[in-house]
């Protein structure tokens, strides 16, 4: 029965919030453009306290029973309680009002938001920089044709977002077009001599005849154009078809919840 | 030869630690000197969208500004929206704020901070511009913006009810504003303001936002929803030198104090780290290649 | 007979709803709203339609999506080395389709978890996912017959601030070093960080999510990935009944609609420009979903 209601809830509800964006009645389109969301917003806030329970629970059994990596804990519920003094109870300044003293430059909490928490969530942030040079250096490599298309790619757009990329000149663009193809083509030649000497002519003669044509001005020739048309051709070519691709996965995937066909999520 | 092989292969598998060791100094050197390279930022098409669109607007235009970023986005977004204020303020332009994030509110306080206590513009809180705070709802607060802006906000940041702020006066939703700025760093972001406000009805909007947003955000850019996008720290520094150039050519400006120096912003600054940086991980990626081809041929 | 209950039911059905709804008696449908209206009318028929052929027997081919198929081989080789399972359902709340599509997984894998006997931990980032993984999980225990094996820790709740949980979860998996990372559910930022400590313990990383900004992020450090559908259509893999396969049928013969439309509005719009044609197609799609 339990399971009949909670099908019946889902559909209920799916049928109701879809029915509210068709259907000409006032009453309903408010419920579904603004109630249906802060009934929701206002659950999720009381399941904050379920959280922060279990949170507590979690951390002070550690501590109590001194499980493995227990001190960690001690950090979590100490840091845990300052918050919570400092947000509800200490405000540190005279004449501001309790709950704007959270905005207030001089309170207490203030204070622990910058110089504690905005340190904090910037640094791991920062972290992004380390783990983005060891996944590339990792993973970019010419190993089928895809990881050679994110190679190149990356290569490009990472020389061109950055001001270096402007001071680029025309023969040294040419001169990298150059290495790429030779990266790509390097186990093609049989003859390691034969490779080495047409990779030597190719950077030497190759820039010569684009000068002699009077094309250096072309846009291929300039890394920040190359970026640029790579951003808004193939990047937003592939964003349009993976943002079509998912909206159509979250109307099948929402057509099969509200029709009580998707069991898993109550358990089944 | 077959010590270059060596050092080669070596070199493709560096430990990560000695990577993220270089990878730390190529940001922190040019970041302690920034005088040590400078390099001439030039404007994309995108960036260059978004400083003609809102030169465009005139004195006492409205332009409603969304902070959805944090602390940890701060550096990418900060400057942008240090120098968008820069630019608004100098044409007279009233500015409505508002945070859709929780830090928004306080990331917006620091930017009105730093502009006031730079002197350089003359502005006054309520008359030049307010700050509505921070609502929880995401798109259901966009949505509000555009139906019913009384619904969603009833007092400023400084719990004044927006009925007693002049500013506030015909102000009943978002066609009552002449343009929208978004500087988004995730959920809520410009993709929500195109969909639930700007685009229904045509109120011209702009973002600025973390470059990893940027190809979910192109191809509305590209469609014509968003009036081109300020993307990441580059796109920061290329508004930043925009405003800048616009300011310092300025021969008269009313709104402005000339006795104050127009200092450039810090992404300026932080392009040569960036520069640097992405020149080392295109040399690792070279050398790991390098390093892979030497011993797929030596296994071979 | 069957043809015709077919042709009632997905021709001439629909036909009358959309016909109803263009025609709006007494002003019962908002207006602004009918291209999106016809076109969900369309997209339900077809999923529907698919839904009922296999379920009358029709075999529906499904390409093998590595991912997938790499789940059971993930919690097989976290068993044989003794060590925990970790599942990530992503940083949203419960309102993201894409967390809903994490927990559907997480019902997956926490039935392999309780057939092999491995542990699991589900470390969340907000409160009301933490309660729904909870019940999930312990369904799912209880239906291979292994109650015993859960523990109510099992699903805790850890922050919800992005990269505070983001630093929650890499001290788990440097403490705890799972074989198997599953990362399923909507990520943002933190999708990196996440990926590269879970690559550099030596675990097999297994993700999924809807967010097309992390999915580069995601296919460069992990071992497999479900790019945009896949991931949606994961829970219809897993669990192999005719109905959900069915839908995924019809989910692909809607994307082959959705082509068609682009190349005639490509062609329709060249047409255009160059004056050879009066109509421009793109003024009638003109969608407004929400009046």
């Amino acid at each position: 029965m339990k399971r009949q209601l909670a099908y019946f809830v889902v559909i209920f509800i799916g049928f109701l919030a879809l029915a509210g964006h068709f259907i000409n009645y006032p009453p309903l389109n408010n419920f579904i453009d603004n109630d249906a969301t802060q009934w929701f917003d206002i659950i999720s806030g009381f399941a904050a306290f379920l959280g922060v329970i279990n949170l507590l629970q979690l951390h002070t059994n550690k501590l109590v029973y001194k499980r493995k990596n227990w001190e960690y804990s001690i950090l979590t519920i100490v840091s845990f309680m300052l918050m919570i003094v400092f947000g509800f109870f200490y405000i540190g300044m005279e004449g501001i009002p309790r709950g704007a003293h959270l905005k207030v430059e001089g309170t207490a909490f203030y204070w622990m938001f910058d110089n504690i928490y905005l340190p904090l969530g910037s640094s791991m942030f920062a972290l992004l920089a380390f783990f983005v040079a060891s996944a590339s250096y990792r993973a970019f490599k010419i190993r089928n044709f895809e990881a050679t298309l994110l190679l190149i790619s990356g290569v490009l757009l990472m020389i061109g977002r950055v001001p270096i990329g402007h001071i680029i000149p025309w023969w040294m663009s040419v001169e990298i077009y150059i290495c790429i193809i030779f990266a790509l083509t390097a186990n093609k030649f049989s003859n390691r001599k034969n490779m080495i000497s047409s990779f030597i002519l190719c950077l030497v003669i190759i820039p010569l005849i684009i000068y002699f044509l009077n094309i250096t001005h072309w846009n291929l020739f300039k890394i920040p154009e190359v970026q640029e048309w790579i951003f808004d051709v193939p990047a937003t070519a592939g964003s349009r078809a993976i943002m079509i691709g998912i909206a159509l996965g979250t109307i099948a995937q929402s057509f099969r919840i509200i029709t009580g066909r998707e069991k898993s999520i109550l358990g089944d | 030869m077959f010590n270059i092989k060596n050092i080669f292969i070596k070199l493709g598998q560096l430990d990560r630690r000695l990577i993220y060791l270089l990878v730390s100094l190529s940001v922190l050197i040019p970041l302690l000197n920034p005088n040590l390279l400078q390099l001439p930022t030039k404007t994309t098409k995108n960036t260059q969208i978004v400083f003609d669109s809102l030169n465009d607007l005139k004195e006492n235009d409205k332009v409603l500004l969304s902070f959805e970023y944090g602390a940890s986005t701060k550096p990418e977004i900060h400057p942008m929206s240090i120098a968008i204020l820069n630019h608004l303020f100098s044409k007279g332009i009233k500015v409505y704020i508002v945070s859709l994030w929780p830090e928004g509110v306080m990331m917006a306080a620091d930017a009105i901070n730093e502009i006031v206590d730079s002197n350089l513009f003359k502005v006054e809180y309520g008359i030049d511009y307010i700050n509505l705070g921070y609502k929880q709802g995401g798109p259901v607060v966009i949505r509000g913006i555009a139906t019913n802006i009384g619904s969603v906000f009833t007092q400023d940041v400084h719990l004044t009810l927006l009925d007693e702020i002049p500013m506030m006066n015909n102000i009943k939703d978002v066609r009552d504003f002449d343009f929208v700025f978004d500087l988004s760093a995730g959920f809520p972001g410009n993709a929500e303001w195109v969909q639930y406000a700007c685009d229904e009805y045509k109120i011209p909007l702009s973002s600025g936002c973390t470059s990893i947003m940027v190809t979910d955000a192109i191809p509305y850019v590209e469609s014509g929803q968003l009036k081109g996008i300020i993307a990441g720290m580059p796109g920061a520094a290329e508004y930043e030198n925009l405003v800048y150039d616009y300011l310092n050519n300025l021969e008269y400006n009313k709104f402005m104090n000339k006795n104050v120096d127009i200092k450039p912003g810090k992404a300026t600054s932080r392009m040569s780290a960036q520069s640097i940086t992405h020149l080392l991980m295109v040399l690792f990626i070279i050398f790991g290649n390098i390093s892979y081809y030497l011993t797929r041929k030596k296994n071979n | 007979m069957i043809l015709k209950r077919k042709l009632t039911k997905y021709v001439f059905l629909p036909t009358f709803i959309i016909g109803i709804y263009l025609y709006n008696p007494f002003d019962i449908f908002l207006i602004g709203n009918e291209m999106s209206f016809v076109f969900i009318i369309l997209i339900c028929f077809v999923i529907e339609y698919f839904i009922e052929k296999s379920k009358n027997g029709e075999e529906i081919y499904m390409r093998p999506i590595a991912a997938i198929k790499a789940m059971e081989e993930a919690v097989g080789r976290a068993t044989e080395m003794g060590k925990p399972v970790l599942y990530i359902p992503g940083i949203a709340s419960l309102d993201e389709i894409d967390t809903i599509s994490g927990l559907i997984i997480l019902g997956h894998v926490s039935s392999m978890t309780a057939e092999y006997e491995s542990d699991l931990h589900v470390p969340v980032a907000v409160p009301i996912v933490m309660e729904t993984a909870k019940e999930t999980c312990k369904e799912s225990y209880l239906k291979q017959g292994r109650p015993d094996l859960f523990r109510e820790d099992m699903v805790h709740y850890i922050t919800d601030d992005q990269f505070a949980y983001a630093a929650g979860v890499n001290g788990i998996m440097l403490r705890e070093k799972p074989a198997a990372v599953f990362f399923q559910g909507k990520f943002y930022a933190e999708s990196l960080i996440l990926a590269e400590t879970g690559n550099s313990i030596g675990a097999i990383q297994i993700a999924g999510t809807g967010s097309s900004s992390q999915i580069p992020f995601f296919v460069t450090a992990c071992d497999y990935t479900l790019i945009g559908e896949e991931f949606y259509a994961a829970s219809a893999y897993l669990s192999g009944s005719p109905e959900m396969l069915g839908s995924i049928k019809g989910q692909d013969y809607v994307k082959v609609f959705c082509i068609v439309m682009i190349l005639v509005v490509f062609i329709n719009s060249i047409l255009f420009n160059f004056s050879l044609m009066n109509f421009n197609i793109t003024d009638f799609f003109r969608i407004n979903l929400i009046k």
